[in-house]
Formats: C-alpha cells, structure tokens, sequence
C-alpha cells in the first residue's frame, strides 16, 4: 500500500533520464518570410528550414499564362520560373542548372526569403514526359534541387 | 516505513535532478555542454575516416573548435548562450544548413553533411625543407623552390574520367609567375594526389610587373577533367582551402626570368 507511488515515479525518471539523452531539436535562427503574393502556395518553405530549398517550378506559355506542367503544348517557347528560399545566413551568390535542356547561368545573389529565377525552355515536339530538375549552385556543389516532370500532350 | 520514504523521496530527488538537467528556461547553464554527432546524409551514418579532416566550431558567448573524432564532437563546460555552428574540413564534406544552437545543458545534436566531389591539400612540401604546416613559412632562394602538394580526393557523383588533373597553388591571381615553370603530377590512385612545381617563387604578375609576395592565405586547389567537351575540359571542383604560408625572401630572389 505505502509503496504505491514508487512504481510510477521510477517510470517518470526512466521516461525524464531517457528523454535528457535523446537530440535536441536545433533552434535555427528561424524567422518568418513573406511569400511573394506571386508565388504559389506550394512555394513556401517547411517552417524552421535551416538550408537553401527550391521550393517551387512553375512554366508559363509564350504569352505568359501559367501552363500546367502535366499537359504542354509541344513545340513551344515557354518559361520557367524557379522559387528558392534562403535561410538568413547562406545569402551570396549562386549558379543554377537545368540539365536536362543544358542550361546554366548564375543569379545575381541569394537573398534571405524567396528568390525566383526564371528563363525560357523550350517544350520538344513529341508527346511524352521529360524531367526538368533545377540544381541551385555554390562553389561547384549542388546545394539544392527539384525536378518536376514535364509533359507534352499528343 | 522508512526505507519507502526514503526511496520515494531519493526518486522525487533524481527527478529533480533529470529535470534540472534536462533543462528549462530557467535552468542554470553552469553544466552547459554540446555533442554533435556528424553523419552522412545520404547514408545517415558517422562520420569516422579522420582523413576528411572535419572540425566543428562553435561561435557565440565563447568560441570552441574540435575536431571530429569517432563521428563526434564534443564541447564540455561551455558558457551557456546562443551559438553559430559551423565546420571546416580537408575534403570531403560540406554542411549545407545555418545552424543555431542554444547551449544551456547537456544536449546532443546531429548534423548532416553532404558528401561531394572534391579535394584537399593534406601535405605542402618543399625540397630540402621538409614538410611546411600551416603558419609556417618558406625560405625561398633566387633560383625558387621545388613545391610539392600532396592530398587527398574523391569522386562520388562526377563519373571517374580516364584522366583527372589535379591543381594546387598558393595564389589565386591567374596571372601569376610563380607556376609558369615545369610541374609534374604524381599518378594519382583512387584516394590521393600529388604535384610538383620546379622553380617555383611566390610572385605574380610578368616581366614588367613581376610582384612577390611575403605572405598567402590559403591554396586554390583544383580538381578537373581535361579530357570533358571534346578535350576542353571541364573543372570538378575548384576552392580555396586555408593554409597560410609566409615565405622568406632572399635578397636576389624573384628576378625575371628565372
């Protein structure tokens, strides 16, 4: 009867001692970055991202319309647009690659927040899906990257 | 009924004790200490091979450096604050997030680094006088000196070429005379590397404007594919890794041309 409480307080320093061993969650210097109001929702990066992100790629027709990347038409200019988000803290400079078209060039500068690249692509002439990954550069190592697919309908 | 009291009360005391340990906004910060443990991110596994060279550094209240032994870094009786997290290395590795970290109690954490194609310096060596450390100096007499680096490499996306070229040179002005005489590359095997530059001063510029200089910061180290794009080649990779240097000057030393 009197030992009643022993057996829960030796689990609650079991469970205390066992949690003092485990990772701690980091504590990134963390802060809030505005979307751009044109962006797309889906460009937002994961709360407490520590590292640079590409986010999101969009493609636009000629004429400037958002294209779905799902259902292109073949035989066209478009262009892409490539949302990066930058923790405060690894802003500079950059390259960018796209591998698939031979694409590469340098951005101006990282800044804290989101960044966007943007440039033409042409869309091949036959049906099918072709991947488009965007690698964001720094001193010959690629630090982030997505690939979409892109297709072109019949 | 003693003993009960006395146990219950000795677990009330640990409990106590873990949840000071453990940690709140109000704990004291006298026990403030850091483990890192640094793993590959692809594999997700320690770090172990010494030979990446990887060391933690802690910047904030106080500023700790260790190097990562076993997979792990250590920091113990630390001033208790805020800290930047940030690493150096030979080759190997990079670290990609921003890091901050409070240290107020002992805690672990773990960092992931990405394996790259890449290179390092692990020896700079000069004939006749030995192998130069990093702070150390050169004594550098008219007819220049026969520089040696040797390192360490390892490709791990770009796709092992027939031939890899491999650079090193403490400047990164390209127009430099200090490189234009003979070198040769030792051959390299799956994991090191070696050049040799003959005659070699630490000036830059050319004959009109031959400048020597009595100190370098870091080695501009390169590893390339001369063979990629049809024989144009193509650079792997390209950085400056840290190794001061001063050089001793003689006094007819440096003239054009060699």
């Amino acid at each position: 009867m009197k030992w009643r409480g022993v057996p829960f307080l030796l689990i609650l320093a079991g469970l205390s001692a066992a949690a003092c061993s485990d990772d701690r969650p980091l504590a990134p210097s963390a802060e809030l970055f505005a979307l751009p109001s044109d962006a797309p929702a889906d460009a937002a990066a994961p709360t407490g991202a520590t590292r640079v992100l590409v986010t999101a790629i969009q493609i636009f027709t000629a004429d400037g319309r958002l294209a779905n990347p799902a259902a292109l038409q073949g035989n066209a200019v478009n262009r892409f647009r490539a949302w990066i988000f930058c923790p405060r803290g690894l802003e500079g400079g950059f390259d960018y690659a796209i591998p698939a078209i031979g694409l590469s060039g340098s951005g101006d500068r990282l800044m804290p927040g989101y960044n966007s690249v943007s440039d033409g692509v042409f869309i091949p002439s036959s049906p099918g899906s072709y991947p488009f990954r965007f690698d964001v550069i720094r001193e010959f190592v690629t630090v982030a990257s997505k690939e979409i697919t892109l297709v072109v309908r019949p | 009924m003693r003993t009960i009291d006395f146990v219950r009360g000795a677990l009330v005391s640990l409990l106590s004790v873990v949840s000071l340990c453990c940690g709140g906004p109000t704990s004291p910060s006298g026990d403030a200490s850091l483990v890192v443990n640094v793993v590959d991110e692809s594999t997700t596994l320690p770090i172990v091979d010494p030979g990446f060279g990887i060391t933690v550094k802690l910047t904030g209240p106080a500023t700790y450096s260790q190097i990562v032994s076993g997979g792990t870094a250590r920091f113990s009786s630390m001033v208790a604050g805020l800290y930047r997290l940030t690493t150096e290395y030979v080759y190997g590795y990079r670290q990609l997030d921003v890091i901050s970290v409070m240290v107020d109690r002992p805690q672990t954490l773990r960092l992931s680094m990405l394996r790259v194609d890449d290179l390092g310096v692990t020896e700079v060596f000069v004939d006749g006088q030995g192998s130069i450390p990093k702070g150390g100096a050169i004594d550098v007499p008219a007819g220049g000196v026969t520089l040696t680096f040797r390192g360490r490499y390892q490709l791990v996306n770009y796709a092992r070429p027939a031939l890899l070229g491999f650079f090193a040179d403490p400047f990164c002005d390209p127009f430099e005379y200090g490189t234009a005489g003979a070198f040769t590359d030792g051959p390299p095997n799956d994991t090191q590397w070696e050049r040799s530059m003959a005659r070699w001063i630490p000036c830059i510029g050319g004959p009109f404007d031959l400048r020597c200089v009595t100190a370098t910061d870091s080695i501009l180290v390169t590893l390339a594919d001369p063979r990629a794009r049809a024989g144009a080649g193509t650079v792997i990779m390209r950085r400056l890794q840290p190794w001061p240097i001063s050089y001793r000057l003689a006094p007819d030393c440096c003239k054009y041309p060699l």
